[in-house]
Formats: C-alpha cells, sequence, structure tokens
C-alpha cells in the first residue's frame, strides 16, 4: 500500500519529534524558571550587596571615627608622658638639645610615634625626629597650640612640612609651667591606613582642600590612583559640608564612596572617603550565580539527556513495533518483537506479537480457505483455476492434451432439502473421498462449489470420457449416511485442451455446458460439442423471453400416448409442452423449465399449460376423441394454495369434466412444506382429478406415503426401465413397484420405453401402461391426431 | 591671714633695713584685679626706689614653703633676694621639689619632713616650684630685688606703709600674668604727699590646671 510504506519515514520523523518535544517540554519548564530566579537572586543579590555596602560604609565611618579618636587619644597620651618625664623636662629647660633629641627619639619608639616636635613657647621647632630637619622653623599649627594652651591638649591632621599627612597630638611640656609644646604624629598612610583597611577592608583617601574651597588635593589614599583620580574629579564642586555618599566609577570598577568632612580648626579642610568596591561586594553573589547558573545549566543538560534517553526508551520499542507492522504489512508474520521490560510500551509489544501470532495463524487458515474447499479440504475454484492455468501452459509447450471434467450430483438439491444440510455436506464429502481415491494423486480434484466438482487429467478427450463412466459407475453405489443409503447419480461434462478451446474459462465454460447437456439430456456423461455453446447463451435473455412466450402464444403442447398394455388401447396421453421460439425454433423444456422452476415463473406455465389441455381436451371431445390429458406441475405448485381453483376454473372455462384431466406430480416435490402441499392434493383429488407420481423409485418415499398423497397412478423412472432386460436387479424392483402399486390399487405406467424387449419384459411384470417412442414420440396436436387415428390397439402387441 | 602676716613680716624686716637711710615714712596702697575688674589674690606689688636700693648682706631672716596636702602652701610666695628658703614637707609621702627656672635651678631629693638645708634664692626673678611626683603641684617664689614688695590678698589690695619717702618704679605680677611683668611698671612719688595709691588690672592668661591624681581617701579632684 504506497500511502502507508510513504508514511514510514514520516512516522520515524515524528518520533524523532517526541524526543525534541520532550526535550523543548523540559527546556521550556527549566530555562524560564532559571531564569526567573536568576534574574531574582539578581535583583536580591543586587539590592542586598548595595544595602550592605551602605551598611558596611556606615560601619566603616564608626570605625574609621574610632580609630582617629583612638589615635588621636594614644598620640596625646605618649604627648603627656613624655611632657611629664623629668628628665626631658630638664633638659628642655636646660636647653641640652641633644638629650631633648634622644628623648624624643625614645619616646617616639614606645608608641610608634611617626612624627614628635618640640615647638618653644614662641612657635618655632626646637627639635624634630625627623633629623631635625626643621628646626627653628616655624611650627604652621598654631590652633593646635592654641587648643593645647586652652584644653590642655589638642589633636588634628595636619600635613606636616615633610608633605605627609599625620594625626598630630599637641600637649604643653610643663616644668611645671608650660616651658614647650611636644607634638606627637601618626603617620597616616602608615598606621591609620592600614587599621582602617585591616578592620574594614575600605579603601581610605584624604583630600585637602583651602577653606571655602571645593577644588580638592589627594593627600593620601590606599586606593588604585584611577579610583582616587575618579572620586577627585567627582569632589570637585563638592564643598563636602556634610556627610554623603557617592557611587565612583573608574576603570577599576564601580565604587561606593562615603565622603566624610573631618572636624577641626587646621589650616587646610580635611575631607576622609570610605570606598567600597561593588564588584568585590558583589563577587560572591556573582560567585553564587554562577554556581546557580552552571547548575541549572547541569539540570537542563541533565534533563535533556534524561528526555533523550526516555524518548528513546519509548521510541526505540515503538520503532521496533513499526518495523514488526511493516514487515506484517509486507506479509511477514515469523520475526517476533523482542521488547523486554515490565513497562506498558513492552505490554503493547507482547499483545501486538501475540495479534501479530494470531494474524499469522489466521492467514495460514485464509490461505487454506482461499485454495482449499473447507469441507471436502479440496482445492477450491481459485486453486483449480490456477492449477488448470499452469498445467494449459504446460501441455502448450509439451503439445499434450488436457481434459476438464465437469461432474455436478443430479439429485442434491432434494438430499440437502430433504434430509438436511449436514447429510448434504456428509454426501459431498464422501463423493470427494471417492473421486479422490478413484483418480491419480496427479489429478487435480476439485470442489467448485455447491455439488459441482471438476477434475483436471492430463489426457484427451476420449480417454476423459472412459474416466467419467468409471466416476459415474462408481457413484452409482450408494453413499450410506447413517440409516440412509443415498443413490447419488451425476452429470459429466467433458471438454478438452486444445481441441475445445485454448484458454482456461472457454475450457471450464465448454465443460458446463456440456456438463448441462448431459444432466438436460440424462446423459450421464457429454463432451463439449460446439451446438451447445449456442443453447447456453440462448438462455440469457431466458426469462423476458419466457414472459412474452405466453402473451405471444409461443408455446405449444406436445402429446405422447399412454397405451394400455392388456387392451393395446391408448389409455390417455401426457401432455408436455414446447415453446416455439420465433427465432430460435423448438426450445427444449429442459431448457426453460428448471429455469421457470428456480424464478417461479413455472406457476404462469403450469396454469397455461391447464388450460390449453383444458381447451384441447374439449376440441378432442368435439371431435368425437375422448382422451385423459395428463399435465406436468411443479413443486411450487404443490404449495400454491390457489392451484386448485384454477385447475376447476380452467374446467369450467372449457366445460370439460375433471375425469379428462389427470396431474403428474415427481415425489419428491411433495418432500416440502407436506402439509401444504397434501392439503391443495386432497383438494384436487376432491375436484375428481386423477394424480400421478412421476419418476417414481428414484426418490425415498414408501407406497404408504404415496397413498397419503391421494395419488391413482405411478410412473416407473424411465432409470428403471432403461436397462430392463439386461438388469436383473432394475426388473427385480420394477415388479415389486408393480405389485405393491397394484396391491394399492394403483395403476403402473412405465415410461421412457424405448424397445420391444423392454415392452415384453414389463407386459410380464404386469405393468398397466406404457408411454414410450416404442409407440410415439411425443407429437403436435394435428400428427397426435393422426397417429390416434391411425392406432389399432394390435399393434401393442405386435409393436411398431 | 598667713599671706598678710607674711608680707607684715617683710614690711618689718624692710622698716628695719631702711631705718639707718634717708628717712621719712611714707605709705603706697594698691589694688589689683583681673581683666573683668575682679579682685586678684596672689599678685606681687614690688617698689623699687628711682635712687637704686642698697645691697644688703642676707638677712637672718628665713622664709618657708609648706607642701601640705600636696599642695604649695603659699602658692605664691615673694621673697627678698638672698633670703633662705625652707620647704618643710607636712604630708606623709614624700615630694621632690624642684625648679628649672633660670632665677634659681635646684631640686630636693625625696624626702619628708624638712630638709636640713634651706635653699637660698640669691637672683632676682620668678622661681617656678614643682613636684617631680604631683604634677599638679606649682608654686612661685618671687625673688624681688627690692625690699619693699607685697602680695594680694584675696581683696586684691595691698598697703606699704613706712617707705622711705621718695620716687618708686613700682610693678604688679602674677602667675597668670599675659605679656611681661616691665609692661605693668609705675612709678610712684611719696616724697610729698608721702603717700600714694596705685591701682592694676591685669590681663590673665587661661590657667591650665592637670589633673590631681586620685589620693586613697580623697575624692575628687582638685
Amino acid at each position: 500500500m504506497p500511502p502507508h510504506s510513504a508514511s514510514l519515514p514520516g512516522g520515524k520523523f515524528r518520533f524523532a519529534g517526541l524526543e525534541r518535544r520532550i526535550v523543548l517540554f523540559v527546556a521550556g519548564l527549566l530555562v524560564p524558571v532559571l531564569g526567573s530566579v536568576l534574574l531574582v537572586v539578581n535583583e536580591v543579590n543586587q539590592r542586598n550587596a548595595r544595602a550592605a555596602i551602605d551598611d558596611g560604609l556606615a560601619k566603616g565611618a564608626r570605625v574609621f571615627e574610632r580609630l582617629l579618636e583612638q589615635n588621636n587619644r594614644q598620640l596625646i597620651q605618649a604627648a603627656q608622658v613624655l611632657s611629664l618625664d623629668f628628665a626631658f623636662r630638664q633638659a628642655v629647660a636646660m636647653r641640652d638639645l641633644r638629650t631633648t633629641e634622644s628623648v624624643l627619639a625614645n619616646h617616639g619608639a614606645r608608641i610608634g610615634a611617626d612624627l614628635i616636635v618640640l615647638v618653644s613657647l614662641d612657635r618655632r621647632v626646637i627639635a624634630d625626629n625627623l633629623g631635625s630637619r626643621f628646626v627653628a622653623r616655624p611650627f604652621r599649627f598654631s590652633w593646635l597650640i592654641d587648643a593645647a594652651e586652652a584644653e590642655g591638649r589638642a589633636a588634628g591632621m595636619e600635613v606636616f612640612d615633610d608633605g605627609q599627612l599625620y594625626q598630630l597630638a599637641v600637649v604643653p611640656v610643663r616644668a611645671p609651667e608650660p616651658i614647650a609644646w611636644a607634638a606627637f604624629g601618626f603617620l597616616v598612610r602608615d598606621r591609620l591606613d592600614k587599621e582602617v583597611l585591616s578592620l574594614t577592608r575600605l579603601g581610605v583617601s584624604f583630600f585637602g582642600g583651602a577653606a571655602g574651597a571645593d577644588i580638592w588635593t589627594v593627600l593620601d589614599s590606599t586606593l588604585p590612583a584611577d579610583q582616587v583620580e575618579a572620586q577627585q574629579r567627582i569632589l570637585r564642586g563638592d564643598d563636602a559640608r556634610a556627610r554623603h555618599s557617592l557611587t565612583v566609577e573608574s576603570p577599576q570598577g564601580e565604587y561606593r564612596t562615603l565622603v566624610m568632612p573631618l572636624p577641626g580648626r587646621g589650616t587646610i579642610r580635611i575631607v576622609a572617603t570610605l570606598a567600597q568596591s561593588v564588584d568585590e561586594v558583589l563577587a560572591p553573589y556573582r560567585r553564587l550565580e554562577t554556581i546557580l547558573l552552571v547548575l541549572g545549566a547541569a539540570a537542563l543538560a541533565i534533563s535533556a539527556v534524561g528526555g533523550v534517553v526516555i524518548a528513546r526508551g519509548i521510541t526505540r520499542p515503538i520503532h521496533a513495533l513499526a518495523d514488526m507492522s511493516r514487515r506484517i504489512e509486507e506479509g511477514d508474520f515469523t520475526r517476533p518483537v523482542a521488547i523486554e521490560g515490565k513497562d506498558e510500551i513492552a505490554e503493547l509489544a507482547q499483545r501486538l506479537d501475540r495479534m501479530r501470532e494470531g494474524l499469522a495463524a489466521r492467514e495460514d487458515q485464509i490461505r487454506r480457505l482461499a485454495f482449499r474447499d473447507v469441507l471436502t479440504d479440496l482445492p477450491n475454484r481459485t486453486l483449480f483455476n490456477d492449477r488448470l492455468r499452469v498445467a494449459m501452459e504446460l501441455a502448450e509447450r509439451e503439445r499434450k492434451p488436457l481434459s476438464v471434467l465437469l461432474l455436478d450430483l443430479d439429485r442434491f438439491k432434494q438430499i440437502n432439502d430433504t434430509l438436511g444440510h449436514q447429510t448434504g455436506d456428509q454426501v459431498l464429502q464422501q463423493t470427494a473421498k471417492r473421486l479422490a481415491a478413484l483418480l491419480r494423486k496427479s489429478d487435480t480434484v476439485a470442489r467448485l462449489g455447491g455439488d459441482e466438482f471438476c477434475v483436471l487429467l492430463d489426457c484427451s478427450v476420449e480417454i476423459a470420457k472412459h474416466i467419467g463412466q468409471k466416476i459415474l459407475q462408481d457413484l452409482e453405489e450408494p453413499i450410506v449416511i447413517g440409516e440412509h443409503a443415498l443413490d447419488v447419480r451425476a452429470s459429466i461434462g467433458i471438454a478438452g485442451y486444445p481441441v475445445d478451446s485454448g484458454d482456461p474459462e472457454t475450457l471450464m465454460r465448454h465443460a458446463d455446458l456440456a456438463m448441462y447437456s448431459a444432466k438436460r439430456g440424462n446423459l450421464g456423461i457429454a463432451a463439449y460439442d460446439a451446438t451447445l455453446g449456442r443453447h447456453r447463451r440462448e438462455q440469457l435473455s431466458l426469462l423476458s423471453e419466457l414472459r412474452r412466450a405466453i402473451d405471444n402464444e409461443e408455446l405449444r403442447l406436445v402429446f405422447q400416448p399412454k397405451i394400455d398394455l392388456k387392451s393395446g388401447e391408448i389409455a390417455g396421453a401426457e401432455a408436455l409442452v414446447r415453446w416455439q421460439h420465433p427465432e430460435r425454433g423448438v426450445v427444449p423444456p429442459n431448457d426453460f423449465i428448471p429455469f421457470a422452476e428456480q424464478t417461479g415463473f413455472i406457476k404462469s406455465i403450469t396454469r397455461w399449460v391447464i388450460d390449453a389441455a383444458a381447451r384441447q381436451s374439449s376440441r378432442w371431445s368435439a371431435l368425437g376423441m375422448s382422451l385423459q390429458l395428463v399435465v406436468n406441475i411443479s413443486v411450487q405448485d404443490l404449495l400454491d394454495a390457489g392451484m386448485p381453483d384454477a385447475v376447476l376454473a380452467a374446467l369450467e372455462r372449457n366445460k370439460v369434466p375433471a375425469r379428462s384431466l389427470g396431474l403428474e406430480i415427481t415425489e419428491s416435490g411433495v418432500m416440502q412444506d407436506q402439509a401444504a402441499a397434501i392439503a391443495v392434493l386432497k383438494r384436487l383429488r376432491g375436484l375428481d382429478i386423477d394424480l400421478a407420481i412421476d419418476d417414481f423409485g428414484t426418490g425415498h418415499s414408501s407406497l404408504a406415503y404415496v397413498r397419503q398423497l391421494q395419488a391413482t397412478e405411478l410412473k416407473i423412472d424411465r432409470s428403471f426401465v432403461r436397462n430392463l432386460v439386461q438388469d436383473d436387479k432394475d426388473r427385480a424392483i420394477v415388479l415389486s413397484i408393480i405389485e405393491l402399486a397394484h396391491n394399492l390399487d394403483l395403476t403402473v405406467v412405465a415410461e421412457g420405453v424405448e424397445d420391444r424387449s423392454s415392452l415384453e419384459v414389463l407386459r410380464k411384470l404386469g405393468c398397466d401402461l406404457v408411454q414410450g417412442y416404442v409407440f410415439a414420440k411425443p407429437l403436435p396436436e394435428a400428427e397426435f391426431r393422426e397417429w390416434v387415428a391411425a392406432w389399432r390397439p394390435s399393434a401393442a402387441r405386435t409393436a411398431a | 591671714m598667713r599671706a598678710s602676716s607674711s608680707a607684715t613680716r617683710s614690711i618689718a624686716l624692710a622698716c628695719l633695713a631702711l631705718l639707718s637711710g634717708p628717712a621719712g615714712a611714707a605709705q603706697l596702697a594698691a589694688s589689683v584685679t583681673d581683666q573683668d575688674g575682679n579682685p586678684l589674690a596672689d599678685a606681687v606689688v614690688v617698689a623699687v626706689p628711682l635712687q637704686g636700693v642698697a645691697l644688703h648682706p642676707p638677712s637672718a631672716g628665713r622664709e618657708i614653703v609648706d607642701q601640705i596636702n600636696q599642695e604649695f602652701v603659699p602658692r605664691v610666695k615673694p621673697v627678698f633676694v638672698g633670703t633662705p628658703v625652707f620647704f618643710p614637707n607636712k604630708d606623709n609621702i614624700r615630694h621632690q621639689v624642684y625648679s628649672f627656672s633660670p632665677a634659681k635651678q635646684f631640686e630636693l631629693p625625696l624626702y619628708a619632713g624638712t630638709p636640713a638645708k634651706p635653699v637660698v634664692f640669691d637672683r632676682p626673678g620668678v622661681v617656678v616650684l614643682g613636684c617631680n611626683i604631683h604634677d599638679w603641684m606649682i608654686g612661685y617664689i618671687y625673688v624681688s630685688e627690692s625690699p619693699y614688695f607685697a602680695k594680694t590678698g584675696a581683696d586684691g589690695k595691698i598697703v606699704l606703709g613706712d617707705l622711705p619717702a621718695q620716687a618708686y618704679r613700682v610693678r604688679a605680677w602674677h602667675p597668670r600674668l599675659q605679656g611681661p611683668e616691665s609692661a605693668t611698671q609705675q612709678t610712684a612719688d611719696l616724697v610729698g604727699s608721702g603717700r600714694a595709691e596705685l591701682s592694676w588690672k591685669l590681663v590673665l592668661k587661661p590657667e591650665i590646671r592637670i589633673r590631681r591624681a586620685p589620693v586613697p581617701g580623697m575624692r575628687g579632684h582638685y
């Protein structure tokens, strides 16, 4: 099937799509979730980081202030300790410069002061610990001394003459009145910066500017140069009156910066800044985000791989199942699909596999059904046709003849109808067995359908005829089924290759024609001849023509006399119908009566015949010719409740007595729906119409039954009469029939008597009436009248 | 009233010294206030005769600066040049009194009670006293080249009586005096009336106090 096979690659593509869909689903789920998480985390982190930075800066500012204060206190304390040292005071008072310097150095070392300056009361440098480089210079930071004078001590931040930024403390040197000022200083760069950095991790910078100005110079910084410069730039124009925060961008990154003006009455205003690198604070958050990102990517990857694996787990078995279904489609049922496991797909696979087995088994059966007849296990029509075709091809090559032998059981329908289909089937099986037993293995025996068998023989028609005879003989042996011994007969038609036809279909049709011919003519066996084909074709438009035949008065009656063997008188005549076709000439009854029976048209024909017989009888009686005319009626007529009325009407119409009409029925005809048939027969008999049982002896009815049928006459079947002279058995049968019939007060008629010897036998057996060619064949009315006129009763004894 | 009795004694000594001089008794009264006009105690007023002062040999008189309750008492002690001063320790702890002043540099090693020798202040000028143990202890000995001097009491006033009636250069001094002492100089001529009255309004430096160390049994600061 092209659409299916074409859709298979597409199917595989869809399975790949399942993997894609699962992966897309997982990604579609995870990516937004992870994305949102990352966004939220980033947002929260940023906010937290900024809050942490501002918090850190505020804390840093407190730490810074405390450090500043602590350093100041430490400086002041150190300065005070120094200023009260007796030796120092003595040295200063004594203007012992050397001693003074050494004491300064000693005390400076004690607390790690970076700068110690001794200032005279007139505010000039007396001594310093920087190699006395600045001796005699004015001490510029008068405000510190003023403050120390007022408060006993003072501290502040200043840039000393060496250009360095110091935290400075100044106290008086007393003896015990102030005799000098001692200034102690910590180098901001060395001390405060490091402390701030170690305690807060913040960058600290100091800017200086003239009072009231808003341009700042960098005094000191722990930050990278770029950042300090950036801060300096941003502070330009900022008078830094109050503490505030800024964000400073530099190539090093973003810094959050807290600007703190330092209190003081110094020579310059000093602003300290604390700066926190935003990147540094964000770094752990960034790491967290990176971890999240990596985790997310890993989750995504694992989910994707997992999705693919799951999808594969689903699609691989589905591929396998698809493969299996494709193989099944292609007719290969052999390979099972192997899917292990306990999941739904495995279960589906197992079910499909069982289905495959079932299909395989059924296909096998179908194949058998397709080529074998189930009932008889013989080849069927299909196989037979196939073999015939092959055999013909072979025969053509080898220039050998072939024969087809078509066999049809004669009474099968009756058997089926009377004894049931089971019996019918058994008959067919027995027949099949016999045929098979009779023929060689190489010969094909087939059942074509119904009761029709066919034999293919690789021989000429002549030889086939012999074989056909053998078959018929074999079938004469009754078939015993249960308590019934059935006498099954058959008609055989033979057609030969190449004489009759070159192609199988025609050959079969010819055999069929031959078989019908045999059946029609009660011939037993018939070979095809060219004339048969013509008749056969003529049947085709039979029905419409039959209808026309009645309307156009194309039907004729012919008459065959019945002779009383004792008196030699003409006892009556059987009226037989003939069809005078306008184009085809005379159509024999066998060519249209069975057909009419099948179609139900027989009732019209029977009524016409009865009417015609009554009319003829009336005419003859007018001519002084008083003969009883016997008419054949069919099974269907017996089932027609209107039949007796039709007969009565015909009698009345033609004004003839009932005695002048007799009806013949076949004994098997009564079998169907006995009650209805007997009712009809009783009515007919009640009209005083004679009833004859036709073809007696072929059925299975007892004489008692015949009596029940109201019969007045028995007609012995011609098959018993044919071989009467030669066959003792037939003779015995006929004798017993005659004797029994006589006992029942029935008249016995023998029909089909063709020769004098048979006539003599019948006379001896006590048969009452004889009908047959030995006296006359069925004759048209005019000839029959002439024959009657010419008849002499003595002729019955001397014969024609 | 220890200060006034001490002043009286000084005046008495001066009188004794001048008894043999050109004589005539005169009186100099003076009052000293701070820049706000409040009477200033512990100010020293010195009157130097214009004609000069005859040099006298060291008198037999001696002066005392006690150490009581870790303070110099009196805080300000004017003495005539050449006067020996004893520094008796009345506390039950030791003191180490020193001076790096140019007028007199000395150091009394840790001692209790009264050192055997007095310190003789033989050059005029201000001698600032300190104690090496107690940083807050501060005292002043004003060594005057003139025998005519007095220290103000709480009312900021002094009276120098029995002065030879002549002209004097008079100056005032106080431990917290802002500026040089010579700037306070005034002249007073006692020749005519035999009497003069002077007043000073001194500009003072802020006092730089040194915290007193806590002592067992004492609370608070001095």
